[in-house]
């Protein structure tokens, strides 16, 4: 007890002068030592969680009889919790002079904090003293009183929607949260409505400023979250000269080479893409207004192709079979595929899916070889067969295993019309090349619902201007490709004189 | 001596004093790592790029995956060596055509370098006349009657610029990505990135025509610093398309096969003492050499084409013509060549002399060009390879809108001076958009005064259709990470479909 008594009272002593220390800096700028400290903050303020949770958890735990003797280390674990928040929340006092993070989170983040460590040494006190009634709500207390701490101080340097940003809509709802907003970037509806300021430039500063330019954190004393920030300016002064992009803060960080240290976002935070860069520089030029019209001012062209992207965002589409979970090729499936005269590889480094060729088309495939490519079908999305034959008595049954093909070359062959009804599994497909076989318009039904399907290459079959016609009928969406438009064989003149008369 | 005294010669010669104390140092480092890592280790035998990529040194054609989902996965790349003027074939600048015979001002010559102009020369309108064609009504003279056709498949970039005013430098700039000699060449870093489609043919194939080779010579299809496997082939468009395709006398094709896996196999212990990765390079050229042999005439034998395609290309086999060469790079496109490298010399229309004068070679050289390369492109179209194939066309620099007076002359023939200001070069195929015009020169076609793209943007917009970052597309050597564009290169993202 007296021994307990001393330790904190070592602490009290300790920490005072730190205290004393820095209030007089209050007025004016905090001294590079405490702000050097202060950044400490966050390494050490995990050590009173763990103790003091772990304090909590053994003292829980020591009811049951197998864990009695844990009861005995409680005041141990204790008094190192209550230790390591005391550094905390002088570190944290410290860190808080930079004036980067202000506001009533802030004001709450502190009190919480020397709440957790008025409720954790009375705690203490009374578990010493063995008045265990008051005793356990008063550590409970304490763990309550580190958590908002704890949660307040994540969302300081997170940003308040860190944690529940991803949750999913149907947790939302039992929590009484509004649905998740879909942030794939501004989308407005109407260029003709759109404030400059409100639709176009706020999105763009509310993804990529406002985390660390809010009320909450304030770095470099620079609010982003209104105009009013935008406005004020910062400790650097005003964030923007209007009509003089080159000339305002705001532009000139944010293309500050990726390494420089004034680069904002700074490193490692997702940095402005051109078409944003180029958004912003185009509002400072024309006034950086906080309330015209997209329609009001001058937009060169390069600016309006982007605006015109905004309302209307690129689509983008991917095959969903590189998206579909299918077992990734191994340097195995290669090698196996290599040795037996393929040509296989990744169709990009990170997808597993693979494309294969047989270019070697002197020598005809045999069963083997088809063997080995069907134990791999799975796999490959490009398979490329043009001009290949086939040993005596075999037939290209086999494509019907390819489910996955989006591409498939398979022109200057012998395949049937018959054989074509593999193409009725291949719903992914969206390339064939027919060229030069004997598919007429019977095989071509087959690819009536191919949903995929964009390009046929039909050039030399036995395809009739009706099958082609039905075909384009299904798939509006096909380009069928039969022959180019043949060359008029021109001569070029070359006994022309010159055109130009002097 | 025979081959097993040579063996035991050159062991011997690897043993001096210094390779001794070294052998002993490394020896016991290796051991040590060994014991360490539980395996044997050797740097040679694998190499990685910027992203891991493992490349086996015993394969290194091996096929390997792009960065990302590729547009095209191969290169037709139509080099017009010599520089052909934009101004006569698809820049129309009716503006010049007013000024032409007057003086050119001397605003338009202060600070500026050129090969041969000297004092004031005049200007010089357009000499042939346009037209305008196609669903996009692209501009093209009517030197190019045929390729007239093709506009609607293809992209001008019309306010090209380089940095070099001479051909072999500019040449090098643009196929190796610097002007010194020294750097892998596009197709190399091509293949060194995604491995060839064929073990059979080399991934980077080069055909010339028009002569000779241009006047950068074979540097710009070179591998540089590239392990020379990378290299570009050139094969001969006349006669055998690569040298001894039929077996010399007394030599049988068994016992060259078998004299080759006898050296092979030397060249193997070789190295495995001293581990330089040339000497795998050496291996699988020869064995690349073999398989030519056998591959080679399948593919390079035009005589099997039908007559409508002879027709179309205007190739008459047996002749060294572009045209054949044309032909030779769709049925090399068919069989998975990464990179395809055609040049035609002859273009460096200075008007010195008759055959290089814009009235008369250059006339030449478009009626030698015009009807192949858009049969190429349609061709290429019908049997579905268009999709897939990137098609380039293009010259090292372009041609100023002053007649070039050498020695301060009016010279007997019409011809123009070197310029690096403004080009014309057009893609097609391969994820490009087709049927567009990306850039704009002045009124006179001095300068790109729009959308203007350089040589390291052109390469890093072909590297990105093949599906590679050009920044992380990286070769290590003398101690640094280098890249086909240095330190340049934007894509250019608005011709891309």
């Amino acid at each position: 007890m007296k021994k307990l008594s001393l330790i904190l009272l070592i602490t009290v002593i300790a920490v005072l002068p730190a205290f004393a220390q820095s209030i007089p800096e209050l007025q004016e700028k905090p001294s590079d030592l405490s702000l050097f400290l202060g950044r400490f903050h966050p390494l050490i303020v995990h050590l009173p969680i763990g103790f003091i949770l772990l304090a909590f958890l053994m003292e829980v735990l020591s009811s049951l009889p197998k864990f009695r003797h844990l009861g005995a280390s409680v005041s141990f674990v204790l008094v190192l919790g209550i230790l390591s928040a005391v550094g905390a929340a002088v570190l944290g006092y410290l860190l808080s002079l930079s004036g980067e993070y202000q506001g009533a989170t802030l004001d709450w983040h502190l009190w919480l904090g020397i709440g957790t460590i008025v409720l954790a040494i009375v705690a203490l006190l009374l578990k010493t003293k063995g008045v265990s009634k008051i005793y356990f709500p008063a550590l409970f207390g304490a763990v309550v009183c580190l958590s908002f701490t704890g949660h307040l101080g994540g969302n300081l340097t997170h940003g308040s929607d860190y944690l529940v940003k991803y949750m999913p809509t149907p947790m939302r709802k039992v929590v009484g949260l509004p649905p998740k907003v879909n942030d794939e970037g501004p989308v407005i509806t109407n260029l003709e409505e759109a404030v400059i300021f409100d639709d176009v430039i706020k999105p763009i500063t509310d993804g990529k400023c406002e985390s660390c330019h809010n009320p909450e954190k304030t770095k470099g004393d620079l609010r982003l979250d209104a105009k009013e920030g935008f406005q004020k300016g910062g400790e650097n002064g005003p964030v923007f000269t209007a009509g003089q992009p080159a000339d305002s803060e705001l532009i000139k960080r944010i293309k500050l080479p990726q390494d420089h240290d004034d680069v904002m976002p700074p490193e490692g935070k997702n940095p402005l893409s051109k078409e944003e860069i180029q958004l912003l520089e185009w509002w400072i030029e024309n006034e950086a207004s906080f309330d015209k019209k997209v329609t009001e001012v001058k937009t060169s062209p390069e600016v309006q192709e982007i605006l015109d992207a905004l309302v209307n965002p690129p689509q983008k589409e991917i095959n969903p079979v590189f998206t579909m979970d299918i077992d990734a090729a191994t340097e195995d499936d290669l090698q196996d595929l290599r040795k037996n005269g393929f040509s296989a590889a990744p169709i990009a480094s990170g997808i597993p899916l693979l494309q294969v060729s047989y270019l070697n088309t002197n020598a005809p495939l045999s069963a083997q070889q088809l063997k080995v490519l069907s134990n791999h079908s799975d796999q490959i999305v490009w398979l490329n067969l043009s001009k290949v034959r086939l040993e005596q008595k075999l037939d290209y049954g086999f494509l019907k295993d390819f489910e996955h093909l989006t591409e498939l070359h398979i022109d200057h062959t012998a395949i049937t019309d018959e054989e074509l009804k593999a193409l009725k599994n291949m719903k992914w497909l969206e390339y064939i090349n027919l060229y030069g076989t004997e598919v007429s318009d019977k095989g071509l039904a087959n690819l009536h619902l191919l949903k995929h399907l964009k390009t046929a290459y039909l050039w030399q079959t036995n395809a009739t201007p009706t099958g082609i016609s039905t075909l384009q009928e299904k798939l509006p969406e096909l380009q069928i490709h039969t022959q180019a438009p043949s060359l008029i064989l021109v001569s070029a003149d070359t006994t022309e004189e010159v055109t130009t008369k002097n | 001596m025979n081959l097993l005294e040579e063996i035991a010669y050159r062991k011997a010669e690897l043993n001096t004093r210094r390779h001794f104390m070294k052998k002993c140092l490394s020896g016991m480092g290796t051991m040590a790592l060994g014991s360490l890592m539980g395996s044997s280790l050797s740097s040679c035998e694998r190499a990685t790029d910027a992203l891991g990529q493992l490349r086996d040194s015993a394969n290194p054609m091996n096929p390997l995956p792009p960065h990302f989902l590729p547009k095209a996965k191969r290169v037709i790349y139509l080099h017009m060596a010599g520089a052909p003027s934009q101004l006569e074939l698809f820049d129309f600048k009716p503006e010049l055509q007013k000024l032409h015979g007057l003086d050119c001002p001397p605003s338009l010559l202060e600070g500026k370098k050129f090969a041969f102009i000297q004092g004031t020369p005049q200007m010089l309108g357009p000499q042939f006349n346009f037209n305008r064609y196609g669903e996009s009504g692209a501009y093209v003279s009517d030197r190019l009657p045929h390729f007239s056709q093709c506009v609607d498949d293809v992209a001008f970039l019309k306010a090209m610029h380089t940095d070099e005013f001479n051909h072999a430098p500019a040449q090098l700039l643009m196929q190796t990505g610097s002007a010194r000699l020294g750097k892998p060449s596009m197709g190399s870093w091509v293949t060194y990135g995604l491995g060839s489609e064929n073990q059979d043919l080399p991934g980077f194939v080069v055909l010339v025509s028009g002569g000779t080779t241009p006047s950068a010579g074979k540097s710009i299809w070179g591998s540089g610093f590239l392990p020379t496997v990378y290299q570009g082939v050139q094969c001969r468009s006349k006669g055998d398309p690569v040298l001894y395709l039929s077996d010399p006398k007394g030599m049988s094709r068994a016992l060259r096969k078998k004299s080759i896996e006898a050296i092979n196999d030397i060249n193997r212990t070789q190295f495995e003492e001293v581990g330089d990765p040339e000497i795998m390079t050496r291996i699988a050229q020869y064995e690349m050499a073999y398989k030519m042999q056998m591959s080679v005439p399948e593919t390079m034998d035009i005589n099997d084409e039908p007559d409508y395609i002879h027709e179309m290309y205007g190739t008459e086999p047996g002749k060294a013509s572009f045209a054949n060469n044309c032909l030779l790079a769709r049925r090399l496109a068919e069989k998975g060549v990464r990179f395809i490298q055609l040049y035609h010399w002859g273009w460096d229309a200075h008007g010195a002399a008759k055959s290089e004068a814009i009235n008369h070679g250059f006339k030449n050289r478009c009626q030698e060009i015009d009807q192949p390369m858009s049969a190429l492109l349609k061709d290429l179209k019908q049997r579905g390879l268009l999709d897939d194939t990137l098609v380039v066309w293009g010259g090292e620099f372009g041609r100023t809108p002053m007649r070039e007076n050498r020695g301060g002359k009016e010279m007997k023939f019409i011809g123009r001076d070197h310029h690096l200001e403004a080009f014309t070069i057009w893609m097609a195929g391969g994820g490009i958009k087709p049927g567009i015009t990306y850039g704009e020169t002045d009124e006179i076609g001095y300068y790109g005064i729009k959308d203007r793209v350089h040589v390291h943007d052109l390469q890093a917009t072909i590297l990105h259709q093949l599906g590679l970052n050009h920044e992380q597309l990286t070769y290590h050597f003398q101690g640094r990470d280098f890249r086909l564009t240095d330190v340049h290169g934007n894509i250019v993202e608005k011709i891309l479909a």
